[in-house]
């Protein structure tokens, strides 16, 4: 589901927006109407026709009315849909091109979504957050009962489904809020989820949609439909070559057909607003062309954690290794936690303070400083 | 001087080019923790890794091959399998991770 980026809810709630008019629209006129050939631009879009005499800036707001986005407005400058699609053209063309590949081939997906394709609107457009109280909020909620009901098999959301924004019917609203209240009183577990989830799918009442930026062109790509599919996906992850990168201090695993994307990558962000120990290792999947997933915790090496972090997984295959790369990892967190403290005393030193000085108050001191010779 | 010095994008390697630059304390401060996070944190993991996966020779294909090892292969079966553990499960493909579309 939705990540915290200051962007992120905009160019989200911008794809789901289209998606909205092209269900309206229908798979026959939408590759006519949604075309940034003929419109350029968001505003050469908004300001034109379609069928004769139908205003798209009509379009636009009825559409708008189909969207469940809490925190999001159409218009009205900054924070907005339209100002992220004016400001950033690749998301007016990347919200075209999902919208009008998922329209025709969502009875691809499965038969039953064929109803879709037909004129008017037949779906509601969520995209979750926080406080939002509709779909993807209860949805989330299902997740967390049946997530702790399992020890927690998943670290979050988007590792059970990374699904940005959901299409659903009135009839899949009703049946999700419901469900919640039974959850609540039940063992409900993550096969009670998934049946639910899948049923709805597999009616044509709901559908979650994974977005990337896709500006030149899409695939659709269904995920966990089919065991076949996902082995066949699954097969092609085969080690290649590894390498460390001493500038970036990154680590990069290939395991494609050459020295490229898709590869993992391990690295350390050492940032910290307030100048502390931030002990982060960061795991990023990147596929070739777009960002696949993350694990944003190193673990501790054992295998049936709940939420596993890195050497949780590895331990899955090899725990006795797995258990060493994690103690050498808390060796080399804890010096680095004495040596960061012990800087900031030098440091807080340097500009006249008592080396206790926490590291909120030594901050802006030292950005203020000059250099010192001392320290070079 | 520890190791290099980076101001911004650019990287400087010898002290008499840092000094000529003339750092901000703040700029000093964030090299200085740049290098304790890549000798503390990143070397307590970078080069075991790199060394679980260049162990043994390599194998292309663990069907056909006829010249590796059955401890190459081995080797081979089991890195794969390791970076199957985390492909599968940052990226949702979990035995019990539900059904979705990517539009991509």
């Amino acid at each position: 589901m939705a990540d915290a980026g200051t962007d992120t809810k905009f160019f989200e709630s911008a794809q789901a927006l289209f998606c909205a008019m092209a269900d309206f629209l229908g798979s026959s006129k939408a590759k006519d109407v949604l075309n940034y050939e003929k419109y350029p631009t968001y505003q050469d879009f908004k300001a034109g026709k379609y069928n004769g005499s139908f205003k798209i800036s009509k379009l636009i707001k009825d559409s708008f009315a189909k969207l469940r986005v809490t925190g999001v407005a159409l218009e009205g400058g900054r924070n907005s849909i339209e100002e992220i699609l004016i400001r950033d053209n690749d998301w007016y063309k990347s919200s075209i091109n999902i919208a009008v590949k998922l329209i025709e081939e969502i009875n691809k997906i499965d038969k039953d979504f064929a109803h879709i394709q037909a004129r008017d609107w037949q779906l509601m457009y969520f995209r979750g957050a926080q406080g939002g109280n509709d779909l993807m909020e209860h949805i989330e909620e299902l997740f967390k009962i049946a997530n702790d009901n399992e020890d927690k098999l998943f670290g979050d959301v988007n590792k059970w489904s990374p699904a940005d924004i959901y299409f659903a019917s009135k009839n899949a609203e009703k049946k999700i809020k419901d469900s919640l209240d039974t959850a609540k009183l039940s063992k409900f577990n993550l096969t009670n989820l998934n049946a639910l989830i899948n049923g709805l799918i597999d009616s044509g009442h709901l559908l979650g949609v994974s977005l990337k930026k896709s500006p030149d062109n899409v695939i659709i790509q269904k995920m966990n439909f089919q065991q076949k599919e996902n082995e066949k996906l699954l097969q092609k992850v085969k080690f290649l070559s590894v390498k460390e990168d001493g500038t970036d201090r990154d680590i990069q695993i290939y395991f494609g057909e050459r020295e490229a994307k898709p590869l993992i990558k391990i690295r350390h962000d050492p940032h910290s607003g307030s100048l502390g120990a931030s002990k982060a290792v960061k795991t990023e999947i990147e596929g070739k062309s777009a960002r696949l997933g993350s694990l944003t915790s190193f673990g501790s090496g054992n295998a049936s954690r709940g939420s596993p972090g890195l050497t949780d997984l590895w331990a899955r295959v090899d725990p006795v290794f797995a258990k060493k790369l994690y103690a050498s990892f808390a060796k080399g967190a804890t010096n680095y936690e004495n040596n960061i403290k012990k800087m900031n005393g030098q440091y807080a030193e340097l500009v006249g303070k008592p080396a206790t000085t926490s590291g909120a108050v030594l901050k802006p001191l030292i950005k203020k400083a000059k250099a010192s010779p001392k320290k070079n | 001087m520890n190791g290099q010095f980076t101001i911004g994008r650019k990287t400087y390697k010898d002290a008499k080019s840092v000094v000529r630059v003339k750092p901000s304390l703040y700029e000093v401060y964030q090299n200085e923790r740049i290098y304790y996070s890549k000798i503390n944190i990143v070397n307590s993991f970078a080069g075991m890794i790199t060394d679980y996966f260049t162990e043994g020779r390599k194998v292309k294909d663990i069907i056909e091959s006829k010249s590796a090892s059955k401890q190459d292969i081995a080797l081979q079966i089991k890195k794969n399998n390791v970076l199957l553990e985390m492909y599968k499960y940052a990226s949702a493909l979990s035995a019990k991770s539900g059904k979705f579309v990517i539009a991509k």
